[in-house]
């Protein structure tokens, strides 16, 4: 017994050690060729010990600061403020729907799951957004369009409440006094906080990585966030490729940053995720609702 | 029961939600077919008086480098104190960077928002017409549209589809010639001798030289995996893909398989042995770089280019060291080229007539097209030379204290302005450079389907196929990086069996019909 579970102790390290390998390599790898100097890089192709280091990517970016720093403010400005409303929505809509008293939760329950079936398609999403609520080239393009569009989360948040805050807990509430707002913001969600963490990172990575809302709805650049200064780079070389005639391609090839530069962008992009996730994490594993029902 | 009355008002508010999104979605389209059938009865009165009865904004959306235009505002003011006065009509300008283009213009005539009359680019023509997002011009063109005739001639042949004209091609180089381009300071320093290069052995001969020179550099720099597109055949239609070509300079109306061509074989051969050679660059296939990058690198001399006149000269100051040319294959005249990029008016415009006459005007009056294309005059740029260019305009360059990052309003994409031949040359080109593209197209040879848009919509699944297997092996042959022999006989099966030769039934069938209708 003790020797099987020795040797399953060891392969599965061994298996785990490999997978985070899998996981930091590309990383690496990245991280490495942004420091690369820029020649040696076209020379040599991407290496995690480039023969010559160079800095002139970042150099470049202190450089374009002011639109490259723009773009970074719109993406964390976006983030912190879809992140907060999406939560909050997604909240207040699966709160309601995991109470019992509330009437005709199923028909509502049932709008929201329909949701996940099916959608308008992207053309009448497009007509919604740019002829009724006028969001194109504006801020809000960033922000509305993934506000409460997954109703997976809200789901997921009702089963949460429904499955994890027992009945007795609110009732409890309740009869000491507590108003429905107060039950939900002073014993409900306080007792959801790993769901909350959970949800707000996905939605937070959500908005962090998206560039398919600035794709569609954004013509104006000064309002591109840094995921769209990214996939504008990958996308004009694509461009190039799928057709471009010789004008274009010499205008654009102008205007095209060396590979170094695109990886250090994406390095920096790629960073503040880095840094955010290990505070959300150990709220993943926490149970909070334990024990909170005594006798 | 607070909550009951709660969850109706809901559920009524998300059913109103749902029935004014379909209710006026109808109505929008009532009011589009209403307009489409006004514009007979008003263009019959409006022929004296060419002023709209009240002022008309028309959305004018058009391709730029993605740079921030800060300054549209005020292009538009100038634009439009030129339109109001004559038509009564306002522009509202929309840049849209290359790499998003496609995607939007799609959204943008799928939805009928946002774009009224639009350069069309990378989407092709028949694809846009045939799903009605653009409409027909014959009758605009017609009456509003005398200026654009004279301006394109024949070449406005080749925005017809089925037997329509959809699109009106812009003035820019509408054939190609096939050549390299190269960095002249290696050239000139290992003896590289353009002159005496006429043929693809020639080049070789002379790339040699750099080879053995600069070890270390790649006399031929591949683009994301291309090498060469094009080496003088019409590819009727699909130019990344060749399904079904005429070859040899397009002479005969016979369509055949280029893949099994000699014109193709050779070319192949040739370039095997180049990359046997060292000649290519040796992660031709898999590099995700552009040929100019390296160059500018200096890990490559030179790249394969189809090329106009002023290419040089235009590349050169768009990369910063100077760049020679070889012209190899002669210019031909093919439709794709022509219509890859066309002006069109959207279906979702209100007032196709006043969008023909503003179409019309920016081919027609150079002020307004220098507006469009360059911005104001002091503001944006600065003439060098009051009409020192051949078509009686100035030479002009930046603003003094701006630059291509600066200035607010970018000189961009000109080629996809309507008329670049009736405006300023921008320092550097040659005077009469503008004179030199229309010779140039007015004198290319022709291929005989010059003219004649292909429909693929018959035979859809053996394109997408098709287009699967020639992914897997054209670019890689052209690069040099399969051996032809074997390679060639695999790859035509391989097409035969995913069903090439009904395209090839299908576009000969077309072009026996437009040849009949249309040819000469």
């Amino acid at each position: 017994m003790v020797e099987n579970n020795k040797t399953f102790q060891i392969v599965a390290n061994i298996v785990m050690i490999l997978l985070t390998l899998c996981c930091l390599f590309p990383f690496l790898l990245l991280v490495m060729s942004s420091l690369t100097d820029e020649t040696t890089l076209i020379r040599e192709g991407y290496s995690i010990f480039p023969s010559k280091f160079g800095l002139e990517s970042y150099a470049y970016l202190m450089r374009n600061v002011g639109k490259i720093g723009r773009a970074y403010g719109i993406t964390v400005f976006v983030t912190i403020v879809g992140t907060t409303s999406s939560m909050l929505l997604t909240i207040l809509m699966a709160y309601p729907l995991s109470r019992k008293e509330l009437y005709g939760r199923n028909i509502l329950a049932f709008f929201v799951f329909f949701t996940m079936l099916f959608n308008g398609g992207l053309v009448p999403t497009y007509i919604m957004y740019t002829r009724y609520l006028h969001i194109k080239n504006t801020m809000w393009a960033l922000i509305f369009p993934a506000l409460l569009v997954s109703a997976f989360y809200v789901i997921m948040m009702r089963t949460y409440f429904t499955t994890n805050i027992p009945d007795a807990v609110i009732e409890a509430a309740r009869i000491d006094g507590a108003g429905e707002w107060r039950i939900l913001f002073t014993i409900v969600l306080p007792l959801s906080l790993p769901m909350i963490a959970t949800l707000a990172l996905l939605i937070g990575l959500g908005y962090w990585n998206d560039w398919k809302n600035g794709l569609y709805y954004l013509t104006d650049t000064r309002l591109y966030s840094i995921q769209n200064m990214l996939n504008q780079m990958l996308k004009d070389v694509q461009f190039l490729k799928s057709g471009a005639d010789s004008s274009a391609a010499a205008e654009l090839t102008q205007d095209m940053p060396s590979v170094g530069i695109k990886m250090a962008i994406a390095v920096i992009g790629a960073l503040p995720v880095m840094a955010v996730y290990p505070f959300f994490q150990k709220y993943f594993v926490k149970g909070i609702t334990i024990g909170a029902v005594k006798g | 029961m607070k909550r009951k009355i709660l969850a109706l008002m809901l559920t009524a508010s998300l059913a109103a939600a749902a029935l004014t999104g379909c209710g006026s979605d109808s109505s929008g389209t009532g009011s589009d077919t209403s307009a489409a059938g006004n514009t007979g009865a008003e263009t019959g009165s409006a022929e004296a008086d060419l002023k709209e009865s009240e002022l008309v904004t028309l959305d004018v959306v058009m391709m730029s480098s993605g740079k921030n235009e800060p300054d549209i505002t005020e292009v538009e003011n100038a634009m439009n104190e030129i339109l109001e006065e004559k038509f009564n009509v306002n522009v509202n300008l929309t840049f849209i960077a290359y790499a998003s283009y496609a995607e939007q213009i799609s959204l943008m005539l799928s939805s009928g928002e946002g774009a009224d009359l639009l350069a069309v680019y990378l989407t092709p023509l028949p694809t846009c017409a045939s799903a009605g997002q653009i409409i027909p011009l014959d009758d605009l063109l017609d009456q509003y549209g005398q200026g654009i005739y004279e301006q394109l001639g024949d070449y406005i042949e080749c925005g017809r589809v089925g037997d329509s004209i959809y699109g009106v091609t812009t003035n820019r180089d509408l054939a190609n010639s096939q050549g390299f381009a190269y960095r002249k300071d290696i050239a000139d320093e290992v003896g590289f001798d353009a002159d005496s290069i006429e043929t693809l052995d020639d080049l070789e001969r002379e790339l040699l030289k750099v080879k053995e020179a600069y070890p270390d550099m790649w006399p031929v720099a591949v683009s994301a995996g291309e090498n060469i597109r094009n080496w003088g055949w019409d590819p009727l239609g699909d130019d990344t893909v060749n399904l079904g070509v005429l070859s040899d300079m397009a002479q005969e109306p016979t369509v055949v398989n280029l893949y099994e061509t000699d014109q193709y074989k050779d070319l192949a051969n040739t370039m095997y042995s180049w990359m046997q050679e060292g000649l290519i660059q040796a992660d031709a296939v898999n590099t995700t770089e552009v040929a100019t990058t390296l160059m500018t690198a200096k890990t490559a001399f030179g790249y394969f280019t189809n090329l106009k006149p002023g290419f040089a000269e235009e590349t050169s100051s768009s990369l910063g060291y100077e760049i020679g040319v070889v012209d190899i294959i002669d210019a031909l005249g093919c439709t794709n080229n022509v219509s890859r990029a066309t002006w069109t008016i959207s279906s979702g415009c209100d007032h196709p007539e006043a969008a023909m006459k503003v179409l019309n005007e920016l081919f027609t009056n150079p002020d307004l097209s220098n507006l469009y294309m360059y911005g104001i005059k002091g503001t944006h740029y600065k003439v060098l030379e009051e009409g020192g260019a051949s078509n009686g305009q100035s030479i002009i360059t930046w603003a003094d204290g701006l630059d291509a990052s600066t200035s607010n309003y970018r000189k961009s994409a000109t080629w996809l302005a309507p008329n670049q031949f009736i405006g300023h040359v921008w320092e550097g080109s040659a005077p009469d450079v503008w004179d030199q593209q229309r010779a140039f197209n007015n004198d290319a040879l022709k291929s005989v389907a010059f003219g004649f848009t292909y429909d693929s919509s018959a035979v859809t699944n053996e394109v997408a196929a098709c287009t699967n297997v020639v992914a897997k092996y054209h670019n890689a042959l052209l690069c040099g990086a399969l051996e032809p022999e074997s390679t060639l006989e695999q790859f035509n099966q391989e097409l035969y069996a995913a069903g090439l030769q009904n395209i090839i039934d299908e576009k000969q069938r077309q072009l026996d019909e437009w040849l009949a209708a249309y040819g000469n």
